[in-house]
């Protein structure tokens, strides 16, 4: 008897380890991650806490595939740069990058990117059931699609979010406002507030520093949010110097400018940050990553008072950013490339990483146990849920074309004038259009 | 009585106006020291946090970083490398341009200096395109020579300006004696116009230390120099002031270092047996 | 080490050279030559031609459109005129200014009664902003010193009840306030060229003029200056190019804004190349502002007799 059950719990005992090796194998798909051994890959990635994360993980990826990876970090407005004249020269430097939203149509369009559909199909190249493309939101994967072609796998998904001081809320017996007309009056009741010594935080603050990537951003945004774009990018109109137009740059610029702290108007991301986490504003249309500044103790005195909800919007939504890996189209190991790719966007990497970093691309991990621990509230969740679900336009127009940067440059270098008291709204959109005209724009017929 | 209390008066006066214009040089410095023994949220605090405690944790982090250590490393080899290499350059050609006279030299002389004034994205491009073409990029020669080329103008020009406070008479003392023109130069100018060349060579290592285009568009996993990581403080979302202060006050120690050592050889009166009168 | 007459010392250009003159010439010039010509001339060659097409990093390689480029910018684009002029008169000022602190920093330092070791220690001092990363320092004033809500500047400004230094309001303020700035870093690169120049003048001028009762300041106007010229002319011109380039401080603490009243040739050139893609525009705008540069920096040696003090 007992010679049998030590057989039995021998067989046991085996049959165990083989499960839990074959677990291990079919945990990373049913391909064969070693057929590039040996090559060199170089990455080029923007310096944000999502990438440190990655770094410090690529050895994994190294000892599973026996392919040497380069992970170089440089600072975004740098990194676009390099990446910019790598890939207009043609030498291949860098095999993968990560592309941000706006970007991709400036890389894309010239063919600097490779389309990435044929690898994604290629059985001996990806693992398609394992991998579930499919855990993308429609909008979300949207993003990295040019034309019809996929041209990069997201791996953040990003938008605004309207930053707001709980604390200051429940005091002062507000609720977060939804469209523009409740922002106007939260704002201004916040204000009296302040004037009246209750608190000391201004009460709200948007971009206006100029730059196509700065306060161009985010005035494209709100103004997209509100159903109207200051230009038609397809038939090259300018909507800029229309009635709705200055009403619009009226609405931007005065809210910021009655509302925000003084010296503001040159403020960056960074600054803004800075401010809401050292307890000088009560609301904030941020963006969704920004949370972990917030909410950590060594960089704010407001962890744990932050509340995030959809920004104000009304007839329109919000456009989509999205951080995505691409590979070279001039690379010359493409095929390996996309094994990083692949590797790097895994529901296992993903899964692992998502709490670290707050706003995965793939829609399963925001259920997960670890993902909603590390969050600072449920309200948050729901809220980047929702922005995936029903608050993005993946098909903003102003974004599918090259010429946004020049474009938003140029409109926010005119906001930004308002903002520093030196011309008025009619004047600043009647320059702007002018200059639009002089690249190329018609006036619309209004 | 009165001429003592008045000269011991107009050396204070010197001594003040001296530290006055230190003091005032240095607030953003010490400003910067601040910021890299506080955490950010005491850092960026206003009003000031004039009582804070104190923390090391942000030179901890840049210590442990290897990448930090080796761009510092690599900032060492292509700074001295190319200062030397240009100032060896420099002291010859300059010399030749302020005593003689030949065809193209005035030309040769302003398209130097043209070099110096051409913004540097002039250059980005096709530099990126040469080096990777002779897969010299990313290397300790491709980045030392570039940057050669880029001090050599300085170099040049301003020991040209010391050269020409010297007259003549002294070289053809030396040449009467028996010197060859290398010799002269060697042993009789060089030493007499060693304050010059200190100082034009100091400056061109600080040139070279805080470079950034070129180094960013150059360099690669080997050869990435200092002010690449110090940028890369400029995250995305946040500028993060703990690793900006603190690897910007690392950075200066090793040139600090030079400069304290180059300043004995910035000294008057060193004239080694000029001729006089 | 002045020539006996006791005037300005005036070195001799060599009339007639030698064989071994020649060989000499050759040798010494010969290296620098090559490294210039090849590492130097041949991009910016490459980049001229890039300017003469409609070369965009988005659309290579662009058609030859011969000096298309130079004539939008010239008469087409009040933006660019006014960048230029922006850089030209920023730089003059900022340049003047430091030039005339140095100096006096300098003579201060280089004075008899200040001992060495305190002049060496100061010299030290002054020259850690100069050394500090750019960047870093850029950000410092930006967000630590002028910022209205974060800076230690208006914190003290409203303490003693004065009116708060706004960089973005206005259209003064920014430049005023970003040449101050420059000011104080750079001031300490002509104090330590000129120190060096006052350093290396003998002491023996200078008993000859205590001896005759001469005050401090004819001294400095009748000996000093005049044997440093030829110093004060290369500090000046380097200074000077050196600031029409400035890119780090204005692009952190402004953009180039308020709308556009700080935007200098750099900024405008990184703009319309990085942003804009217009890599040709932009490149054709540099060689313009290189040819305005080189005229009047020419125009300045020429008047300030540089090559003459040569002769």
């Amino acid at each position: 008897m007992k010679k049998f059950g030590g057989l039995v719990l021998f067989i046991f005992g085996i049959l165990l380890i083989c499960q839990i090796a074959a677990a291990d194998e079919s945990n990373w798909g049913n391909i064969d991650w070693v057929q590039f051994k040996g090559t060199q890959l170089n990455v080029l990635a923007t310096s944000m806490p999502v990438s440190e994360v990655y770094k410090s993980k690529i050895a994994e990826f190294e000892e599973l595939t026996g392919i040497k990876v380069n992970f170089e970090l440089l600072n975004d407005v740098d990194r676009k740069k390099k990446q910019l004249v790598d890939y207009a020269s043609g030498m291949g430097e860098y095999d993968v990058a990560n592309v941000g939203f706006s970007n991709r149509e400036e890389f894309a369009q010239p063919g600097y990117m490779e389309s990435l559909q044929p690898y994604l199909d290629n059985p001996k190249l990806t693992d398609k059931d394992w991998y579930n493309i499919d855990d993308y939101p429609k909008d979300v994967l949207a993003g990295g699609i040019s034309g019809d072609k996929l041209v990069m796998i997201p791996f953040t998904a990003e938008y605004f979010l309207l930053w707001y001081r709980k604390d200051i809320f429940s005091l002062l017996n507000l609720t977060p406002p939804k469209t523009p007309t409740e922002l106007k009056d939260v704002a201004a009741k916040l204000e009296e507030a302040r004037k009246d010594g209750k608190i000391e935080e201004f009460a709200f603050i948007e971009r206006t520093m100029s730059g196509a990537s700065e306060g161009g951003w985010n005035l494209f945004c709100t103004a997209h949010r509100l159903g109207f774009d200051f230009v038609d990018f397809k038939d090259m109109i300018s909507y800029t110097n229309t009635p709705k137009g200055i009403e619009i740059m009226s609405f931007y610029t005065d809210l910021c400018k009655q509302y925000g702290p003084p010296g503001s108007a040159n403020w960056t991301w960074t600054d803004i940050g800075a401010a809401a986490a050292q307890g000088k504003l009560a609301m904030v249309v941020g963006g969704n990553a920004s949370y972990a500044y917030l909410e950590d103790k060594n960089t704010s005195k407001v962890a744990g008072k932050m509340g995030y909800v959809p920004p104000p919007m009304e007839n329109g939504k919000d456009p989509l950013w999205i951080w995505g890996w691409a590979i070279n189209a001039k690379s010359k190991n493409k095929e390996a490339a996309w094994l990083l790719v692949q590797w790097l966007t895994s529901p296992n990497l993903i899964t692992e990483m998502a709490p670290l970093y707050g706003c995965p691309a793939r829609k399963s991990v925001y259920s997960l146990p670890e993902y909603i621990e590390a969050m600072p509230s449920q309200e948050f969740i729901d809220s980047q849920l929702w922005m995936m679900e029903n608050g993005i336009d993946p098909d903003t127009q102003f974004l599918l074309t090259p010429m946004y940067g020049e474009v938003a440059d140029l409109v926010s270098k005119e906001m930004n004038a308002v903002v520093a008291g030196i011309k008025t709204v009619e004047q600043a959109c009647q320059d702007a259009e002018a200059a639009l005209i002089k690249i190329g724009f018609k006036a619309s017929v209004q | 009585m009165k001429i003592r209390q008045a000269k011991s008066l107009r050396r204070f006066l010197k001594y003040l106006f001296l530290a006055v214009v230190a003091f005032i040089g240095l607030i953003p410095f010490i400003l910067i020291v601040l910021t890299s023994i506080k955490t950010t949220v005491d850092a960026l605090a206003m009003p000031p946090k004039w009582f804070f405690i104190p923390t090391l944790q942000n030179y901890q982090k840049l210590i442990a970083s290897i990448d930090f250590l080796k761009s510092i490393k690599n900032s060492l080899i292509i700074g001295v490398g190319a200062t030397i290499a240009a100032t060896g350059l420099g002291i010859t050609t300059s010399y030749t341009l302020t005593r003689f006279r030949f065809k193209g030299d005035k030309a040769f002389s302003y398209f130097i200096l043209a070099l110096r004034i051409v913004p540097p994205i002039t250059f980005v491009i096709p530099y990126f395109l040469i080096w990777r073409s002779l897969k010299l990029a990313d290397t300790y020669f491709s980045m030392i020579t570039m940057y050669v080329t880029l001090v050599l103008p300085l170099l040049i020009w301003m020991i040209r300006s010391f050269f020409a406070e010297i007259p003549y008479e002294i070289e053809e003392a030396a040449m009467v004696d028996g010197c060859t023109r290398w010799q002269t130069l060697r042993y009789v100018l060089i030493p007499t116009v060693i304050p010059g060349i200190m100082a034009s060579a100091t400056l061109s290592f600080i040139f070279v230390w805080n470079e950034f285009m070129f180094a960013l568009l150059n360099t690669g996993r080997n050869t990435r120099t200092l002010p690449i990581e110090i940028y890369n403080s400029l995250g995305y979302y946040q500028l993060d002031w703990a690793k900006l202060s603190s690897s910007a006050v690392i950075a200066i120690i090793p040139v600090i270092i030079i400069i304290a050592l180059t300043q004995k050889y910035i000294i008057r009166g060193l004239t080694m047996g000029a001729v006089k009168g | 080490m002045v020539s006996s007459h006791g005037g300005i010392s005036t070195p001799m250009r060599i009339q007639r050279t030698t064989q071994e003159d020649r060989r000499f010439i050759i040798w010494s010039i010969l290296p620098s030559l090559f490294a210039v010509v090849l590492v130097g001339g041949v991009p910016v060659l490459y980049t001229f031609i890039l300017s003469l097409k409609n070369y965009q990093l988005i659309k290579p390689p662009g058609v030859f459109i011969g000096l298309g480029n130079y004539i939008d910018l010239l008469t087409n684009n009040p933006r660019y005129i006014h960048a230029i002029l922006f850089t030209i008169l920023f730089a003059v000022g900022a340049v003047v200014i430091e030039i005339v602190i140095g100096f006096l920093v300098a003579s201060v330092l280089a004075d008899e009664e200040v001992t060495s070791r305190y002049s060496s220690l100061i010299r030290t001092l002054i020259l850690i902003p100069f050394v500090v990363a750019p960047v870093v320092v850029s950000y410092t004033y930006k967000t630590l010193i002028y910022d209205v809500t974060f800076g230690y500047l208006n914190y003290f400004l409203q303490l003693v009840h004065l009116p708060v230094f706004d960089l973005s309001q206005g259209i003064y303020s920014a430049p005023i306030g970003i040449l101050v700035m420059e000011v104080i870093l750079r001031t300490p690169f002509v104090t330590l060229i000129l120190f060096a120049g006052i350093s290396s003048i003998d002491a023996s001028i200078f008993d000859a003029g205590a001896i005759d009762g001469v005050s401090w300041w004819k001294r400095m106007y009748l000996l000093t200056l005049p044997i440093i010229k030829p110093i004060i002319v290369v500090a000046f011109a380097f200074r000077f190019m050196d600031a029409l380039k400035m890119f780090d401080e204005i692009y952190v603490i402004t953009g180039g804004g308020p709308g556009y009243i700080t935007e200098n040739a750099s900024i405008f050139a990184v703009r319309y190349g990085f942003e804009y893609f217009r890599m040709g525009y932009a490149a054709a705008s540099a060689f313009i502002f290189l040819i305005v540069v080189l005229v009047l920096i020419m125009s300045f040696l020429k008047w300030s007799k540089f090559e003459e003090g040569m002769a």
